[in-house]
């Protein structure tokens, strides 16, 4: 993808100039939608066995047939749950490492998906919030979501809580505040770990295959509390899209420009958290779509949030229900955590962006 | 008066930075501000519009209060330029028209855009307007953070250290536009400085400042080879050179 950029040119009116540019980026979002929509259609049709393209349309539009039940109870709600949780995930991303002036931040970066991660393991183990059962299509059975979902919440919040009091006690570096995160992710993991001594080999096993991240065990009901929590959390992240810009600028200038940059780093954190936590208690931990997908689409269309935040959710669904669907497809029958794919993608960017120094 | 800066007192945890400094600034005024590292300037800029809160005293810009004041409101009648500032990911044009951020409700309007694209021009930006802020040399840097400011339409204007990592000719070019600018738009700038030659040239009055306390304040008179040598701690001569004085360290 070419990256829009309009060196200046002498001679043209710069407000002209600017408009230009914006309707770039706003062709950009369009793009991404459709690739999205392609992406989608595709992802209908391979699987298991194939389908028909016309088949696949025909079953959406609800029509009744061979394929109507795969198509609507089977593949949907797994490429639904990638581009929802794609999106969260990106967005979540593109506001962390906006509102705490780090370009390396993200859930998992910060060790937050972990520490959701434990919260949503305790309730299924010790709160009676869900089972586990050892098949192909579902391993862990999330009986009560809500459940889940909130505890999950808690203990994001604790590990969001660690990371700012940090930030808030001393002026760290981003690569201190990451190497907090692994810390963080490490005593989480633990505490997994020691969740899973008290789990039966059966359990454990699930456990363990449920921490890399997967989108099949999603329900439709878990991405309709998923599509709820997401759509105002976006809005009110659309809404602040002018104070995140000013964010942008440093500390000082966003205050001078009348931002409270206190409370819009707490806002952020916490409804970011949220999201990291909805997407870990029904999927496990994704790694790197928050960190990868905000880096692509600044790259492309730069840092402006008005585009930034709906670009990087289109450019998060894009890399999520992608990478789902190599995982289906690449040793198929056989299914590999989405996970293993998107560390595949974002470990390298990550090391790249370490070495490179992670200009923003 | 313009601003008017009255009995201000700040303190951090149990240390007094700021003791009773006040002060006014007329229409078309440019203000310096001077004394040594950490005599508390940059805590007087943030005191004056509101980023750090005084623990006493009053600003007042045209006879209204700021310290009661949302921060957008501040905004709008308060400009800031930081002496730390990030650059993002973001064009020239798009840095400069964050500063009708105060203004803008949901969205901003073609207004603020028009707005944006006049300073561009008034400030010699056009050129490279599309450019990212991260490819543009210092100097430039600093000329977009003025425009910033400016499209705030701000009646005074903060300006931390304007002229530090800048070279000599841009030192003069920032430090007259600024001037022309209070002048042909009639608001107040405040600085803060430290090359005392340079705040001689392009100011119209000096705030001197010793242990939180305004030492002296007036017109140039006020530098003196005794204020000089009081304030920095250092002998200093002050010689006139073409109708000017200089600060020479002796």
């Amino acid at each position: 993808m070419a990256e829009i950029e309009g060196h200046g040119s002498a001679g043209s009116d710069p407000t002209e100039r600017y408009f230009r540019h914006t309707s770039r980026k706003a062709m950009f979002l369009v793009a991404c939608g459709a690739v999205l929509f392609v992406i989608m259609l595709f992802s209908i049709t391979v699987g298991t066995f194939s389908i028909p393209l016309e088949d696949v349309v025909r079953a959406l539009f609800g029509q009744q047939g061979t394929y109507y039940n795969i198509v609507w109870n089977i593949r949907l709600p797994r490429i639904m749950a990638g581009i929802v949780a794609g999106a969260s995930l990106a967005v979540a991303g593109t506001v962390m490492q906006c509102v705490l002036r780090n370009p390396l931040a993200s859930p998992y970066t910060l060790g937050l998906s972990q520490s959701a991660a434990f919260g949503a393991a305790f309730a299924i183990i010790f709160l009676g919030a869900g089972s586990t059962m050892a098949s192909t299509t579902s391993s862990v059975v999330v009986n009560n979501p809500y459940t889940v979902t909130l505890m999950a919440f808690i203990w994001a919040i604790v590990g969001t809580t660690l990371i700012m009091l940090l930030s808030a006690m001393t002026r760290v570096s981003p690569e201190a505040m990451i190497l907090a995160g692994v810390a963080i992710a490490a005593i989480f993991q633990a505490g997994i770990t020691a969740l899973q001594f008290f789990a039966d080999s059966v359990q454990l096993s699930t456990m363990v295959y449920w921490t890399f991240g997967d989108l099949g065990r999603v329900t439709w009901e878990h991405l309709m509390i998923l599509a709820a929590v997401l759509a105002p959390i976006l809005m009110y992240f659309i809404y602040s899209r002018w104070s995140y810009n000013a964010m942008d600028a440093g500390e000082e200038t966003a205050n001078g420009l009348g931002v409270n940059t206190k409370r819009m780093r707490m806002v952020g954190m916490v409804l970011s958290s949220m999201l990291a936590a909805v997407v870990v208690s029904f999927m496990g931990i994704i790694g790197f779509i928050g960190l990868v997908a905000p880096h692509m689409t600044r790259r492309i269309i730069g840092g402006d949030h008005r585009f930034l935040i709906p670009g990087s959710a289109l450019v998060g669904a894009i890399l999520l229900m992608g990478s789902d669907t190599i995982a289906r497809t690449v040793i198929s029958p056989l299914v590999i955590p989405v996970g293993v794919i998107t560390a595949f993608l974002g470990g390298p960017l990550f090391i790249y962006l370490l070495i490179k120094g992670y200009k923003k | 008066m313009m601003l008017d800066v009255d009995g201000v007192e700040f303190r951090y945890r149990s240390t007094s930075v700021l003791d009773d400094v006040s002060f006014s600034v007329e229409r078309g005024e440019v203000l310096s501000i001077l004394g040594p590292n950490g005599v508390g300037k940059t805590t007087l800029l943030k005191c004056i519009n509101g980023i750090l809160r005084a623990r006493k005293g009053t600003v007042l810009v045209d006879e209204e209060s700021l310290t009661s004041m949302p921060r957008p409101e501040v905004a709008k009648r308060v400009g800031y330029v930081a002496q730390r500032s990030d650059t993002g990911r973001v064009t020239v044009f798009e840095s400069v028209l964050l500063g009708r951020k105060p203004y803008i409700r949901w969205d901003i309007s073609k207004d603020d855009v028009r707005k944006a694209g006049e300073m561009i021009d008034r400030l010699g930006l056009a050129q490279i307007s599309m450019k990212y802020v991260e490819e543009i040399s210092g100097g430039e840097f600093q000329k977009v953070q003025i425009a910033r400011a400016l499209v705030q339409e701000p009646k005074v204007l903060l300006l931390d250290e304007p002229t530090s990592n800048l070279d000599l000719c841009n030192q003069c070019r920032i430090m007259s536009s600024v001037r022309e600018m209070v002048r042909k738009n009639e608001i107040s700038a405040i600085q803060t400085m430290h090359d005392l030659n340079l705040a001689i040239r392009y100011s119209d009055r000096f705030l001197l400042l010793k242990g939180g306390r305004i030492f002296a304040a007036g017109g140039v008179e006020v530098i003196s080879p005794e204020t000089i040598e009081e304030v920095y701690g250092i002998p200093v001569f002050v010689e006139i050179f073409r109708g000017q004085p200089m600060v020479i360290p002796a």
